[in-house]
């Protein structure tokens, strides 16, 4: 079996400072993956770059076999694959269905217009109670689902989900997650960025734990639970932090 | 962009004054000696160098102007109203125009407040527009849209506001070059890049303002006011043209924005080249039409203007000299 | 009491034509964030072009109207590809000098080409009115506030129920997202000069039968544009519709009651937009940038 996505050897970075040293990671068809790692590891600038929204200075994306880099950023939604981008990134004075309807923009998802929609509405019935809202009024929860259902309508066989926990109650993370476990059973793979180790680790099965721009520990999620090496990649940077924002957060 | 690049070399002032003095003599000596063709151009030389002195200014501090000829209006009108109601004779009426200038430019550094970029720049253009509407209806101060001529038994001779305008640019620009020795030049590039960050600088960024636009806006009004005395006629088209605006903005984008020869160079270069056209089409309209064939190809394909392009070709020569000449020591 | 009512008639039959005007400058800055500084050379070309219209082939200005949009946008998508386009990711003061230089250029050779005389279109419509009371009002006007009302509605149409329309807002409310979905946003950044020319000429078209066409005709409508972009706040469709009949109301206004009023009308859109510029920048009603 080929891995539906391979990344070798990625460089990457803005224009001074290189933020991905050295990645390799691959995605097989149907799986759920987890990219963990602490603030500026390069998750991030990982999804951006497979998107094409950063360029690669070095190394290889292919997804299905076929090499990424000549595809411009809004051509590789057409081959199958779609981010809901971090902080959720919904087109604020849009109502939820003109956000919805733009996730199908490309072409072949636009025929299979209808049929997508649906399975979104069944997936997040909120959204149907809000069709006519504008995104931009919503609640964050809403508005991640809206954003996960958007990049569903793009009908990717990769979905890229960065950081789908970021900033919700732990009821709307229960619910978003629940959410991708019924993407993934539908045969969709999922290469998911998170802080929150333990909701990734409830859907995934595989995981790659990134450190200063480069693949610092890999495995099953057993194997890497076991390890302690996701612990230790948080520590430092982002155990305390993560503490202050769960303390101020049940304070409120 | 270093500080070198902006500031010229910092041992060269020695030299530079040399060039300054030479200048002056020369703007003191062609007009005497020269055609009235020379003093003509003499004229255009200086007032070009000085709008685009004064425009650079407040470019370097991120303000852009699109309405230059609002200051240069306001001293062409100052000088000439000195003139004909209270009798002012040419020199001393410059002063007035220059006051003026700088006041309303101060003002507009108050009231445009913390508008930067392009709302300034919007802020200006409607400013300069707007007093041409006000100086056509008000006939009873300006003449409206007849226009005036200056009292013609006070005009100087020609020659001499082609000295006063050659020195005026030899002066300013002097001017402009010691204040970029001066902390005043850092202030200016913290203020076009962040005004956040320049106030965390200790610079009090509306003070900043008012003091680089009054500055300005003096050096413009200055300009406009010489100029009235040696054409003689005004009215609010001539007082308040774009074409001026234009001018001003032109030569600082060709020559180099944000630098101290790129003004004079652009200038003299844009003065060159309208002359130039002037001798093939012999008519006004593509004078405009060269002007802002200039701006587009200058903003596309010489973003450093002129004096950058010039430094950038000449970098690797000196570099070259300077390898030959370490490797003949090594020898 | 007739002359208020007059007044007002006048300003609303006014509003529609700079509706139609200020709409075409503030879609184009919604999306690219430019503004464009050549604005009013497309009206200009507009005007122009119905004239040519008229004057050679007996057009009428209003049937001659889609060919002289379509003409100018097309003119619009070659200054794109060949200069806005390069200077895209340069500081916003680059991109206004390049425009106003591609201002200039256009004018001028305008003026070369077809000289600084002023011209006029007569038209069937231009001279007549009607009578309502004591109120009089041009048919030409109400021709004007007609086919600009039609148009603006068929671009809020556009933009709003069509797949096209849907991205281009897409672009203007955010631009990465918008490649996320599949969008090409150079592609969405030259229909969005396109329509913005073609928005303008049209205005032109409308204007060659209610003002004099001359090169220069130009500037004052990217001032007053500016004025009603600029009250409404940059980028909002609702705030340019509004700010353009505040306009067209304070000018008619001036004209009617201040005396001299006609030659001070003309400073009105100045007065307004420097007096928005510094008490409320962000515009009437106070939006942030957006489009519809």
């Amino acid at each position: 079996m080929t891995a539906l996505l391979e990344i070798a050897g990625l460089r990457a970075g803005y224009q001074e400072s290189i933020v991905l040293e050295d990645i390799s990671l691959q995605v097989q068809i149907g799986e759920v993956v987890a990219l963990l790692g602490a603030n500026g590891a390069g998750k991030t600038t990982t999804m951006r770059v497979i998107t094409g929204l950063i360029a690669a200075l070095g190394g290889t994306i292919a997804f299905d076999g076929e090499d990424l880099s000549r595809l411009r950023a809004e051509r590789r939604v057409d081959v199958g694959i779609a981010l809901c981008p971090e902080g959720r990134q919904v087109f604020p004075n849009m109502s939820v269905m003109e956000n919805l309807l733009l996730g199908s923009f490309c072409r072949h998802a636009r025929a299979r217009r209808a049929a997508t929609l649906e399975l979104v509405q069944e997936l997040f019935p909120r959204l149907t109670e809000r069709s006519a809202q504008k995104a931009g009024l919503m609640s964050g929860g809403e508005q991640q689902m809206l954003a996960i259902g958007r990049a569903l309508m793009a009908c990717p066989r990769l979905l890229l989900l960065d950081e789908p926990s970021l900033g919700l109650s732990p009821r709307m993370v229960q619910l978003v997650f629940g959410a991708v476990a019924k993407i993934a059973e539908a045969g969709i793979s999922i290469l998911v960025v998170e802080q929150n180790a333990q909701a990734a680790f409830s859907v995934a099965r595989r995981g790659y734990v990134l450190a200063g721009g480069r693949v610092a520990a890999a495995g099953t999620i057993a194997e890497l639970a076991r390890s302690g090496q996701v612990e230790q990649a948080f520590i430092g940077t982002d155990f305390f932090k993560r503490e202050g924002a769960a303390c101020s957060k049940s304070g409120a | 962009m270093n500080a070198n690049r902006e500031s010229g070399s910092p041992t060269s002032l020695p030299i530079a004054l040399l060039c300054y003095g030479a200048a002056a003599v020369a703007a003191v000596a062609l007009p005497l000696a020269g055609s009235p063709l020379a003093v003509n151009l003499m004229l255009r030389a200086g007032s070009i160098v000085m709008l685009a002195i004064s425009w650079n200014l407040a470019a370097n501090a991120g303000l852009i102007s699109l309405g230059h000829s609002t200051f240069w209006g306001l001293g062409s009108y100052a000088a000439l109203l000195m003139g004909n109601r209270f009798g002012w004779p040419f020199l001393p009426s410059i002063l007035p125009a220059m006051a003026l200038g700088a006041a309303v430019a101060a003002l507009l550094a108050v009231i445009t407040g913390r508008l930067r970029g392009i709302y300034f720049a919007i802020a200006t253009l409607a400013l300069s527009e707007g007093l041409r509407v006000i100086a056509v209806m008000l006939p009873d101060l300006t003449g409206g849209g007849a226009g005036l001529f200056i009292d013609q038994t006070l005009r100087p001779e020609p020659r001499l506001t082609a000295i006063v305008t050659a020195l005026g640019a030899v002066c300013f620009a002097l001017l402009a070059h010691l204040l970029s020795r001066t902390p005043f030049h850092y202030a200016c590039r913290a203020m076009r890049n962040n005004e956040h960050a320049s106030q965390m600088l200790g610079i009090n960024p509306l003070r900043f303002r008012i003091t680089v636009l009054a500055l300005s806006g003096a050096i413009a009004a200055f300009a406009g006011g010489v100029n009235i005395w040696y054409g003689g006629f005004l009215d609010p088209d001539i007082g308040f043209d774009l074409h001026i605006t234009i001018l001003a903005q032109i030569g600082p984008i060709l020559g180099g924005i944000h630098t101290l020869a790129g003004p004079i160079i652009g200038g003299l270069a844009t003065l060159l080249i309208a002359e130039l056209t002037r001798m093939w089409f012999g008519e006004q309209g593509y004078s405009l039409l060269v002007y802002g064939a200039i701006l587009i190809v200058s903003i596309m394909y010489m973003p450093n203007g002129i004096y950058g392009t010039l430094r950038r070709l000449c970098a690797p020569w000196t570099k070259r000299r300077a390898a030959a000449k370490t490797a003949l020591v090594a020898s | 009491m007739s002359m208020l009512l007059q007044c007002l008639v006048d300003s609303i039959l006014l509003g529609g034509l700079y509706s139609l005007m200020a709409v075409g400058l503030s879609l184009g800055f919604g999306v690219t964030r430019i503004i464009n500084f050549a604005y009013g050379e497309f009206i200009m070309l507009g005007a122009y072009g119905a004239f040519f219209c008229s004057s050679l082939a007996g057009i009428d200005p209003l049937i001659a109207l889609p060919a002289v949009a379509i003409g100018v946008a097309l003119f619009a998508a070659i200054v794109f590809e060949f200069s806005l386009r390069r200077v895209l990711r340069a500081p916003a003061i680059n991109q206004i000098l390049l425009l106003f230089g591609v201002g200039l250029v256009i004018q001028n050779l305008a003026a070369i080409l077809w000289t600084g005389d002023a011209r006029s279109v007569e038209t069937p419509y231009s001279l007549t009115a009607r009578e309502f009371g004591d109120i009089n009002v041009p048919d030409g006007r109400i021709v004007t506030f007609l086919v600009a009302t039609v148009l603006i509605a068929a671009l809020l149409w556009w933009l709003h129920r069509t797949e096209l329309g849907r991205a281009i807002r897409a672009v203007a409310q955010n631009r990465d997202a918008a490649v996320l979905m599949g969008i090409n946003v150079m592609r969405m950044y030259l229909l969005s000069f396109m329509l913005n020319a073609a928005l303008g000429a049209a205005t032109g078209a409308m204007a060659s039968f209610l003002l004099t066409v001359t090169p220069f005709m130009g500037f004052p409508m990217l001032i007053k544009s500016f004025a009603i972009v600029v009250l409404g706040g940059l980028g909002s469709i609702p705030g340019t519709l509004a700010g353009a009949f505040l306009l067209a109301f304070a000018e008619t206004a001036v004209a009617y009651y201040v005396p001299d009023g006609i030659g001070w009308a003309e400073g009105v859109a100045f007065a307004v937009l420097l007096g928005v510029l510094i008490f409320r920048p962000r515009g009437i009603l106070g939006q942030a940038v957006e489009v519809a």
